[in-house]
């Protein structure tokens, strides 16, 4: 009788520990479901390295080819190496976003810089009120969308500039550029001659994808 | 008697395999197909350094203070800095240099690493920054 309710006892306490260890796996992957977010990132070619880190913090590497991890919210830089060949871009994270992003090393010839990309059309922004400083921004603005971008054109005949905000006094230029064959809709926001603000929006269904303050690229988890 | 024993101890650890397995196929459907990625606090550019000198022979990363050591050296308010990166040991990789600017707030590589750099791609960096490139035996060229 002693040893059954001794068996029973252990039993029980053993019940209990994996009872107690599941609920901490259950209740932990929900934490960590509500606190990150998931970065998708395609590399090519397949055999290309995958790696990330932030300001401050150490590097991992994620995978070989394409890797979907998830994190806390914050702006990390992806670098994609293979066979000495080397790019990278900065993204940022959201809570409960889907970040996707793609890295093409096969286009890399050396050290990407914005003087390497060809801008088409940039000067047919001055008629609309842009200065040739702002322009300079606007130029760094779109590598640093697209740090892999070899020819951005904008479409003079999509210009338009907007009367001045009465509130803020801010202007407002929207105009379609083509950045490596796909069309985004963008809108420049500038209160004096020096300083602008960049936003890009996917031509199709109108997503935002870029804003000079803030580096995105998400959609819903 | 002992039969049934046996056959109660199956089924308790059939009980106790089923609660853990149900456990991790929740875990696996609230995370999905996912790596959780935890990093360590490091040196300012640590991690970016690490990650452009690209992964090692037993396919990881190098690690600061592990592997190499880094010197940072500011220019310009601290828009540009010259990162020079010296291997723990020797026979690892080479000594390199990487430049790093500043932009909205975030570092990012603009040269390197390398042991030297064209004057056409150092026309690209602050004045400064090419100085002292230059100064330092780092610079190859006539500008084009």
């Amino acid at each position: 009788m002693g040893s059954l309710n001794k068996t029973t006892a252990v039993w029980r306490a053993i019940l209990f520990v994996v009872l107690i260890y599941s609920g901490y796996v259950v209740v932990s992957a929900v934490i960590v479901k509500q606190a990150t977010g998931i970065l998708k990132i395609t590399a090519s070619p397949k055999s290309a390295d995958i790696s990330i880190s932030a300001d401050n913090h150490n590097a991992s590497f994620v995978g070989k080819g394409s890797a979907r991890v998830r994190i806390a919210p914050g702006t990390y830089y992806l670098f994609v190496t293979d066979s000495g060949r080397l790019t990278y871009e900065t993204v940022k994270t959201s809570k409960k976003q889907v970040t996707s992003v793609t890295l093409d090393l096969s286009k890399i010839t050396g050290t990407p810089s914005v003087d390497k990309v060809n801008f088409k059309n940039m000067g047919s922004l001055i008629d609309h009120g842009i200065s040739s400083d702002q322009i300079k921004s606007i130029e760094a603005y779109i590598f640093q969308y697209k740090r892999t971008a070899k020819n951005v054109v904008v479409d003079p005949n999509s210009i338009q500039r907007l009367p001045p905000d009465p509130a803020s006094g801010e202007f407002t230029v929207n105009f379609n550029v083509k950045i490596d064959g796909s069309t985004y809709n963008a809108k420049l926001s500038y209160s004096d001659i020096e300083a602008v603000r960049l936003y890009l929006y996917n031509s199709t269904g109108g997503a935002q994808v870029f804003d000079s303050q803030t580096p995105v690229s998400q959609t819903s988890e | 008697m002992e039969g049934m024993d046996i056959r109660k101890l199956g089924i308790r650890a059939g009980i106790l395999a089923t609660l853990l397995v149900v456990a991790l196929l929740a875990r696996y459907l609230v995370l999905g197909n996912t790596t959780l990625v935890r990093l360590k606090p490091d040196y300012s550019l640590a991690g970016q350094v690490s990650q452009s000198l690209g992964v090692n022979g037993s396919g990881s990363l190098w690690v600061s203070g592990r592997d190499y050591a880094i010197d940072e050296r500011y220019f310009d308010n601290n828009d540009w800095v010259i990162v020079s990166i010296n291997p723990t040991n020797k026979h690892t990789f080479q000594a390199a240099l990487e430049v790093y600017q500043k932009i909205n707030g975030s570092y990012r590589l603009e040269l390197g690493p390398g042991e030297v750099f064209s004057s056409d791609q150092v026309a690209n960096v602050a004045a400064d920054v090419a100085a002292y490139l230059s100064f330092n035996g780092a610079v190859y060229g006539q500008p084009q």
